[in-house]
């Protein structure tokens, strides 16, 4: 059986007009149903997530002392002087078990540019910490002015869709430090397939869209891709685990 | 003896009866990296489905006779694997009467339309396609998003025809409750599941709202990949018996009434 580690995966957040909230127990339940090895897990849904310090510290305490859930904490700029210092943010987030950090400048209102967030992801490649972006929050070019602005910056490129595959192969190629996670909502007939092929197994990462989405959809879509079985273990787990060992 | 989840979980095939009841071949917008109806095939080998209902991607377009002449390359190709939906633009009665008629001769085995060319399914060009379906209790998919036109000019129809099996395609992409209530009041209203959001938990809402005699699986491929689509079903928490009626019995059903007529 494929071993898996899961990085697209949400819990605790709350989306307007619902009243369900995935907590730890579902995510865990989640985890063990599917046999996961781990899970990367960030606060989703993000639309009602006002309070970023608050989040965090719900994040780290539900993935504390459970190896299986690797915590993926919100970083920002600190640009208005009411948080942390980002070298800080991300000693926290390393200490804490993170194997990556979020970033979403919609939702927490700053944008990418040099004179703003330099500070903040020149202290993640000093860790060699990756970044997790969501295409929700940030679009491929965004990504790409990234990948090229900080070539040894690590990225975790996920929620993209299924029509962008002109535009992702040559992101995934141009730029080796960028990642792709095969969650939802890529879900391209030949897709992954045709990503080996033309920029190798390396850079994609498996994961689900958890709670949002069915997790076993990404999941079947990957056991039954025309890949070697070398390549599908290292999407599976191989190319996080690789990621992890790097963080410094 | 294992579930289906854990069958598939294990990489194992899944060993049941499985037909795709929306499928796609042609050329679209975005990048579909293999187009060919072999890749389709081979997608179906792997995944131990037996059969698939499928239109040219012109059924959006004006282009409809050429898509469906690409449909029918595909059956001849690969016959009683790939079965075609006719795709129809509106006409007047008498050529739309010929077109039907001559691909079903041709071995096609429903209709399906798509209101992207900006056409209600109650515009007077389609009623030909209509009457004949009706006559030979024909499948007929549409494609629906949960728009209120779309959905009251169907209701309009299942009042109208009710030989016919419609097929909503992407069954509870919005407004869901719209969706069960067609399906409860018409018994020849079906619910298809394409979607690739694969949105968790909404198969089992519509199971458990419309029954699982009225939900059926279709995956959109090659417009979308087939094993995500199946995996949603999969996936789900429902139990076997009910995943194999959403995976082909039902759709064996529809198509058997179908074929009685025929």
């Amino acid at each position: 059986m494929l071993e898996l580690i899961d990085v697209q995966v949400g819990f605790g957040g709350t989306q307007p007009g619902k009243t369900a909230v995935v907590d730890r127990q579902q995510l865990l339940d989640y985890c063990a149903r599917m046999q996961l090895r781990a899970a990367l897990v960030r606060v989703e849904p993000i639309e009602l997530d006002v309070n970023v310090i608050f989040s965090n510290d719900q994040l780290f305490a539900a993935c504390a002392d459970t190896p299986q859930l690797i915590p993926c904490p919100t970083v920002l700029p600190n640009t208005g002087y009411d948080l942390a210092p980002e070298a800080e943010q991300i000693d926290r987030a390393i200490a804490q078990g993170a194997a990556a950090v979020t970033i979403r400048p919609i939702a927490d209102y700053w944008i990418i540019a040099p004179w703003l967030s330099d500070s903040l992801f020149r202290a993640l490649t000093d860790r060699n910490l990756p970044v997790w972006i969501s295409s929700r929050n940030c679009p491929p070019p965004q990504v790409a002015d990234l990948a090229r602005s900080y070539p040894d910056l690590r990225i975790i490129f996920a929620q993209v869709g299924y029509r962008e595959q002109r535009i992702l192969l040559p992101l995934l190629k141009s730029f080796k430090r960028v990642h792709l996670s095969i969650g939802n909502n890529y879900t391209l007939h030949g897709g992954m397939e045709q990503l080996v092929r033309e920029a190798g197994c390396e850079q994609l990462l498996f994961g689900t869209g958890f709670p949002e989405n069915e997790p076993m959809s990404a999941a079947m879509m990957l056991f039954d891709s025309q890949i070697s079985a070398e390549e599908k273990e290292k999407i599976a787990a191989g190319n996080f685990r690789r990621l992890q060992e790097e963080i410094r | 003896m294992k579930t289906l989840f854990e069958r598939a979980r294990h990489g194992e095939s899944l060993g049941i009866d499985i037909v795709d009841i929306h499928g796609h071949l042609g050329r679209y917008g975005f990048t579909i990296p293999d187009l060919s109806a072999a890749s389709l095939v081979s997608s179906m080998d792997r995944l131990g489905i037996d059969a698939i209902l499928c239109s040219s991607m012109h059924c959006l377009t004006r282009y409809t006779e050429e898509g469906n002449e690409e449909i029918h390359a595909a059956m001849q190709a690969f016959p009683r694997r790939i079965c075609g939906y006719i795709s129809v633009y509106p006409g007047k009665a008498e050529s739309i009467r010929r077109s039907v008629m001559g691909w079903l001769d041709k071995g096609f085995i429903g209709i399906k339309l798509h209101d992207s060319n900006g056409l209600p399914y109650t515009h007077p060009g389609y009623e030909q396609a209509y009457t004949i379906a009706e006559e030979r209790c024909l499948p007929l998919l549409l494609h629906t998003w949960g728009e209120e036109r779309q959905i009251r000019d169907i209701e309009q129809l299942a009042a109208r025809f009710p030989n016919i099996s419609f097929l909503l395609a992407h069954s509870g992409s919005e407004r869901v409750h719209e969706y069960i209530r067609l399906s409860n009041k018409y018994p020849h209203v079906y619910l298809e599941l394409a979607f690739s959001q694969a949105r968790r938990g909404l198969l089992e809402h519509l199971v458990a709202e419309a029954g699982s005699d009225k939900v059926v699986w279709g995956s959109d491929c090659i417009f979308i990949n087939q094993a995500q689509q199946l995996g949603r079903v999969i996936g789900a928490d429902l139990s076997d018996a009910v995943k194999i009626e959403l995976l082909g019995a039902n759709a064996r059903k529809i198509l058997a009434r179908a074929q009685q007529v025929a």
